[in-house]
């Protein structure tokens, strides 16, 4: 049965055009994919179809039939009685996607009661049948909460309970398991599945064609707003027709692409000098370090040995431990027990003072780099701050900010913008630039790519390989992404609850997982499904016809 | 049995609070020392000395300071604040008889802005209308006139030239409305002005669009979603107001004409009745420690993520 036609779907703000020339249709029990980096139209479209693509967007097209309703000839009245009751709407779980001031409870009862007559003492029964059908554990309790109470994946199920409250036809979710670790993701996706098995259509939205591949009849391709392919999933991965697709499967980090580039701008950037006579010896070790916040072990019995030029991955679900590691690492908190040496020197027992002088050796590049920037401090500025740290004259700093700019794959020209004025990619560059001011020896890598589009991710990590290679830097890891872990790593520890469940090289931890935990972690990547699925190789490298990822 | 042990520790640290304010007082007094003989009976008056001593007796001043100090802090924690040079009666009963109307006045008027601060923000936060350009400039208009002009203007065409409302308080409602009219129209405007930007902020966050997409309307993502996160400041403000309304409508009283506690501070202030400043000092501390401790509890009422959760 035929839910949803699109056709010739057209969205543009204040002449701006955002989404050109889109159709697709679904058919009860379908999921069609639509895939692109940000800024690709993608949202855009989702928020279309409900009429919320926003007051100053204009909305055109030849058709848009819900049904046996014309999605063009609503009134705003007549909106609000599709949403929720024929379309569903699945947000990205962030925080804030749910009502901070509102229990999870109220938050699905208003869906459900917006849409469906129920009389009051019918309506609890009701909300906890939904959260049990999404696998929400003791709904009971959980009906009661607030969102700060939740996990990231329980709070992704509410907002899919309060999506299906009032039992739509057409599901739309946006980048529904974006922010979620591995396994919590394939539990997401595994749930999706399910509504579509029991006739739900469904429209996906995600920026990561991996996450898709296992539940699309249709995958659409979008960039800067048009289709630049469309087809079923066998086609789009064994025979992908637009080199953009083909540089989107390329992005993807996994065990076939290690050792090689992920974005196809083989851009200034491969000066592949040979790594300078490379030192041999610890470069960071840490011996049984314990941590406790409140009563919770956080950190349990962690021993880490980190060689100079190595890269080593430190891969974990959120809340296993891996960022207070990282902080007792970086000696930013001290550990109950244990200590943490660096050249064999008691970094962890030193005095602050003594540790400034270090400090520049060992830079921490993390997730949110707007987050570690002064939101009024220009990027000149933010390099500045650390030049002056490790004593440069003042005279040489713009020459030096040039020469790092430069190295980071950033113009000059980036020196005069703030934080907000770049993308998620180049704010990333900007923090990494800051790292490399200090001439560190240690670089630790907290979730550096997380909050980047799969292809921005590729450039990144491309980057941070090159630099590697450059500045014979060693690097520390950190990532819930199985993918990129063993894409960028040479040696590979595991941790859960805090203890390492396993460690060992990439190959044995991978090929031949020992821990239940880690065969789990691996059991619920998102693979594409063909075994090599990287077409790069096929291409000239420096091919004239390749299409660059924009950052 | 959480809320109980914070609550406690609360007033335990106000009590603290309360204690150094008045230690604080009592320093300064002791650096600007007034003579009670001279208010009682005037600067040039001619008291002989045994009256004299007998007088700064009565009132513990022939005391070593320490000694003073002691009983001073005995009597406050029993709740005495001590006898009126000029009056001859207790602070207690001055301030108590002279609460009642500032606390009428001080109520009303925080309550009136906070209605008006709600409406407006309801009906423009998130949009770009000419009523919310309107308010806007009213607001602003609001915050940067002094309370005295506001008071002196509304007087001037409510009063004199309409003759809507008394000139001079009587105690009639009437009375009322012109000097609530002037305190409520200045609260308003900051509270307006900060509600309506955290509602501004609350609409474009994620939640507001997943309201949307379950088909609730315009009106209901106001009321029922937005409005909660714009509580917080207005809680902040409006308790903050209020104790400094309780402490301080001085120039508003003076304009109308009323009773109430800022005359008191004012005649108090004026004739150097060192225990009524003293007892005026101290109970706006206590109202001031008290409505921070009420706000606490109502932050907590509104946002679950200042409970302390297990």
């Amino acid at each position: 049965m035929r839910l949803l036609t699109v056709e010739d779907l057209n969205v543009s703000f204040s002449g701006s055009p955002a989404v050109r020339g889109l159709s697709l249709s679904v058919d009860a029990g379908q999921c069609v994919a639509i895939v692109g980096e940000s800024g690709s139209g993608k949202s855009v479209t989702a928020r279309a179809l409900v009429g919320l693509a926003g007051d100053n967007a204009s909305v055109a097209a030849k058709s848009l039939q819900l049904g046996d309703k014309d999605l063009l000839r609503l009134s705003s009245s007549q909106w609000r009685n599709v949403r929720g009751r024929h379309i569903g709407f699945v947000l990205q779980d962030a925080l804030v996607s749910l009502d901070p001031l509102k229990t999870i409870g109220a938050e699905i009862a208003e869906a459900l009661t917006q849409h469906v007559d129920l009389p009051r003492t019918q309506v609890r029964q009701r909300v906890l049948d939904l959260l049990s059908s999404v696998g929400i554990p003791d709904p009971e309790e959980r009906i009661g909460q607030f969102a700060h109470q939740l996990s990231g994946g329980l709070r992704q199920r509410a907002l899919i309970a309060s999506a299906i409250a009032a039992n739509p036809a057409l599901l739309i979710a946006d980048e529904p398991t974006t922010a979620l670790d591995v396994i919590v993701q394939a539990q997401i996706l595994t749930l999706l599945r399910e509504m579509k098995e029991k006739g739900t259509g469904l429209i996906l939205i995600s920026h990561d064609l991996a996450v898709v591949s296992s539940l699309a009849d249709h995958i659409i391709v979008l960039k800067d707003g048009s289709v630049v392919e469309s087809g079923s999933p066998e086609q789009i991965f064994s025979n992908p027709q637009a080199p953009y697709t083909r540089a989107l499967l390329a992005a993807i980090p996994s065990a076939a692409t290690r050792g090689k580039r992920l974005g196809l701008n083989a851009d200034s950037l491969q000066r592949q000098t040979e790594p300078t006579n490379r030192k041999e010896g610890p470069a960071l070790q840490a011996r049984r370090l314990v941590k406790r916040l409140g009563s919770r072990l956080v950190v349990d019995d962690v021993s880490v040995n980190l060689q100079i030029g190595e890269t080593l991955g430190l891969v974990g679900a959120s809340g296993s431990g891996k960022t207070t590691l990282a902080r007792l690492l970086l000696a930013l908190q001290q550990p109950d027990s244990g200590e943490v040496l660096i050249k064999e020197a008691p970094w962890s027992r030193f005095t602050e003072k003594q540790r400034r002088s270090v400090r520049p050796r060992v830079q921490l590049v993390s997730q949110d780099p707007l987050g570690s920037f002064d939101p009024r401090y220009r990027v000149i500025d933010i390099l500045s701050e650390a030049l002056e740290i490790v004593g440069l004259p003042k005279r040489d700093w713009a020459a030096r900010a040039a020469e790092l700019m430069s190295s980071v794959g950033l113009s000059e020209a980036h020196l005069s913008r703030r934080p907000r004025q770049l993308s998620g990619g180049q704010r990333q560059r900007v923090a990494i630039a800051r790292a490399l001011a200090m001439k560190p020896d240690i670089l630790i890598c907290d979730e550096p790519v997380s909050a980047l589009d799969v292809s921005t991710q590729a450039q990144v990590l491309d980057l941070l390989d090159d630099l590697k290679n450059q500045f014979g830097l060693t690097v520390l890891f950190i990532s819930h992404d199985l993918g990129v872990v063993h894409h960028v790593s040479d040696r590979v520890m595991v941790m859960h609850a805090g203890k390492i469940v396993e460690e060992g090289s990439v190959e044995d931890v991978f090929l031949h997982p020992r821990s239940a935990y880690a065969k789990e972690l691996l059991a619920a990547l998102p693979r594409i499904p063909s075994s090599d699925h990287n077409p790069q190789t096929n291409e000239p490298r420096d091919g004239k016809d390749s299409i660059p990822l924009s950052a | 049995m959480h809320i109980a042990r914070e609550l406690f520790i609360r007033i335990l640290a106000g009590a603290a609070v309360l204690w150094a304010a008045a230690s604080l007082a009592f320093a300064i007094l002791q650096l600007f020392p007034s003579d009670p003989v001279q208010v009682i009976y005037g600067a040039d008056s001619s008291v002989t000395p045994e009256l004299r001593n007998a007088i700064r007796a009565d009132f513990g001043l022939d005391q070593p300071v320490w000694v003073q100090y002691q009983r001073f802090v005995t009597r406050i924690a029993q709740g005495d604040l001590g006898i009126s040079y000029q009056q001859r009666r207790t602070v207690t009963s001055i301030i108590g008889s002279e609460l009642g109307s500032t606390l009428t006045l001080a109520s009303l008027a925080v309550l009136a802005a906070v209605i008006m601060a709600f409406l407006a923000s309801l009906l423009t936060a998130g949009r770009k209308t000419w009523l919310r350009r309107t308010l806007s400039s009213f607001e602003l208009l609001s915050v940067s006139t002094p309370v005295l002009w506001v008071g002196i203007l509304l007087l001037t065409f409510f009063s004199f030239q309409w003759q809507l409302f008394p000139v001079v308080a009587d105690s009639g409602w009437r009375s009322l409305v012109l000097p609530v009219a002037t305190l409520a129209i200045a609260v308003f405007g900051s509270l307006s002005q900060v509600m309506r930007e955290e509602m501004d902020r609350a609409l474009e966050q994620p939640f507001i669009l997943t309201a949307r997409t379950r088909g609730l309307s315009e009106w209901a993502i106001r009321w029922r979603h937005a409005l909660g996160h714009a509580l917080i400041p207005a809680i902040t403000i409006s308790t903050e107001t209020f104790g400094g309304l309780l402490a301080g409508s001085i120039v508003t009283e003076q304009v109308f004409g009323r009773p109430g506690l800022g005359r008191i501070t004012l005649e108090a202030i004026t004739n150097h009745d060192i225990p009524v400043v003293m007892g005026i000092v101290l109970f706006v501390a206590f109202v001031f420690v008290t409505l921070n401790i009420l706000a606490d509890l109502l932050y907590r009422l509104v946002d679950p993520r200042l409970r302390v959760s297990n």
